[in-house]
């Protein structure tokens, strides 16, 4: 065989290999970049639902305490909404309370979370500590005016619950 | 060899690698979209029962259907010996709300579900149970004279779209199978009668199951049976409940998924955990406000005995996944007697309620 034609066909094959790998070069490229750009579309919107279902976590928080048997009024088995018996949060608050004491049930169901009763009236009381289980820094706060009912007195009063959810 | 012909090779290792590199993209995009549309069939029910969670925390009584859920089979499963209970699809489990006590079947079938709530009280207020089954489902009710009226009790309690249907048990010959995907008998205060079995002869014997409820709204046994060919089989020796509530449940729950757990037992158990916990916050209640009280009053004597009622349903539920349960309930039946007689008497003499 003659070397020169030997040479072109050579530069053809390569030629050709050569276009070959070019265009999966720029296919994989332009996966690639539409991959990329994706993937940021997709964490922008990802962080956004993360931040709406933290709120929302909060709030469901929020509903799950003021329905708690633990703490929730109740004249002959029915529940008041949104109002909180005042002799069960006291015996739920602090290191002696049920909720300290029974931590390893209750964290399952308040989960990482802080919450704490104010009493508003008749006169601003100090804040009461019901449960308290902290992860991390960074949390949302809710807060929900409930009735504090004394069940002695047979009164009612206003307050205050503030939920303290913990985020990642 | 010639050039030409190892250029030609080249070329089709290429067109090789080129056609496995594309293959493997579209291999990629179908499983991103079939894991999304699992992921779709998950949010649907999550939303769902986070729905159903917050109807119910705001006091109503749920009976409602869930509807429009992307085909899949959703398995409803307890494990022993924590009676670790999850709803799960697709081999994935889902976030149960813990506040809840379900019942639900091993296996349920899309596109509806039916969901429907209770409140159980003890005597005081413990939790909602919250059933869960599928429209997919038949539900049968065998009953004769004598269970009736229990009969009928609940029936009132059932979901409202709940495809069932009331045999008496003297009519057991005229059943007929329906091809149904799945059925339950529940035979009320009668004896599991083969007719039945024998009827549904032509289902899987995993489709159809029956329980059999001896007692009434207050407490008694409930015993499951599988079908084999064409009669019943025991599936366990009977487990003891207490309250409408928990009877209501026995009809949803079955014990068709696992040989060493009792998923109506664990459930149950998991409801009396619930009933220590709450029960130990009314002792610190009454304890509080039998201090506040006079010694010697009327309102501290109901107090002291109060106390003893609940150091007495705490006993009875300390150890809910140790105790047997037939001690339990009896505990449960005595001291909610009690209380309930206390928190009468608490109302007489104008003291501060029990609960």
């Amino acid at each position: 065989m003659r070397p020169d034609l030997l040479g072109i066909d050579m530069k053809k094959s390569q030629m050709q290999l050569g276009e070959t790998m070019a265009i999966l070069l720029v296919f994989m490229v332009l996966v690639g970049l539409g991959f990329a750009f994706y993937m940021r579309v997709s964490k922008a919107s990802f962080e956004k639902d993360l931040k709406a279902q933290e709120a929302e976590l909060s709030i469901q928080k929020l509903q799950t305490i003021t329905h708690l048997p633990e703490l929730a009024c109740s004249s002959e088995g029915v529940i008041t909404d949104n109002c909180i018996d005042v002799y069960k949060a006291s015996a739920s608050a602090g290191p002696e309370g049920f909720f300290t004491k029974n931590r390893i049930y209750y964290q399952k169901i308040l989960g990482y979370s802080s919450i704490t009763l104010y009493q508003m009236s008749p006169s601003e009381g100090s804040p009461q500590v019901l449960y308290e289980s902290k992860k991390g820094s960074n949390y949302n706060v809710v807060f929900l005016p409930v009735i504090l009912h004394d069940p002695v007195e047979n009164s009612d009063y206003y307050g205050l619950l503030e939920i303290a959810t913990y985020t990642k | 060899m010639k050039k030409g012909d190892v250029t030609i090779q080249f070329n089709w290792i290429l067109v090789l690698i080129a056609g496995a590199v594309i293959l493997v993209f579209f291999a990629g995009v179908i499983r991103f979209a079939s894991k999304s549309s699992e992921d779709k069939t998950n949010l649907v029910v999550l939303n769902a029962l986070g729905s159903i969670s917050s109807s119910i925390k705001s006091g109503q009584n749920l009976d409602k259907p869930i509807e429009s859920i992307p085909e899949a089979e959703i398995k409803y499963e307890c494990v022993a010996p924590s009676c670790s209970c999850s709803l799960g699809i697709g081999g994935r489990a889902l976030d149960l709300d813990p506040t809840l006590i379900v019942f639900a079947p091993s296996r349920m079938e899309t596109p509806t579900l039916l969901a429907k709530s209770l409140s159980w009280e003890s005597p005081f207020w413990v939790a909602n149970f919250l059933y869960i089954t599928s429209t997919s489902i038949r539900y049968v009710f065998v009953y004769d004279g004598s269970s009736l009226e229990l009969k009928e009790l609940i029936m009132e309690n059932l979901p409202s779209r709940l495809k069932k249907e009331e045999i008496d048990v003297a009519d057991a010959e005229k059943f007929k199978g329906k091809n149904d995907k799945g059925v339950k008998v529940v035979f009320i205060g009668v004896e599991p009668a083969d007719d039945f079995a024998s009827a549904l002869k032509s289902m899987s014997d995993e489709d159809v199951n029956a329980v059999k409820i001896s007692g009434n709204d207050r407490s008694g046994s409930v015993s499951y049976y599988q079908k084999k060919e064409d009669s019943w089989e025991p599936a366990n020796e009977g487990v003891q409940y207490i309250g409408l509530p928990s009877l209501i449940g026995s009809i949803f729950i079955d014990e068709s998924g696992s040989e060493e757990t009792s998923n109506f037992e664990c459930v149950e158990r998991k409801s009396f955990e619930t009933l220590k916990y709450v029960d130990n916050a009314h002792i610190a209640r009454a304890g509080k406000i039998r201090d506040i009280y006079d010694s010697g009053s009327s309102c501290s004597g109901i107090y002291i005995r109060s106390l003893e009622s609940l150091g007495g349903l705490y006993s009875a539920v300390k150890d809910p996944y140790k105790t047997g349960m037939d001690v339990m309930v009896q505990g449960i039946m005595q001291s909610s007697e009690s209380l309930r007689a206390e928190n009468e008497e608490a109302l007489l003499y104008s003291c501060a309620l029990i609960y």
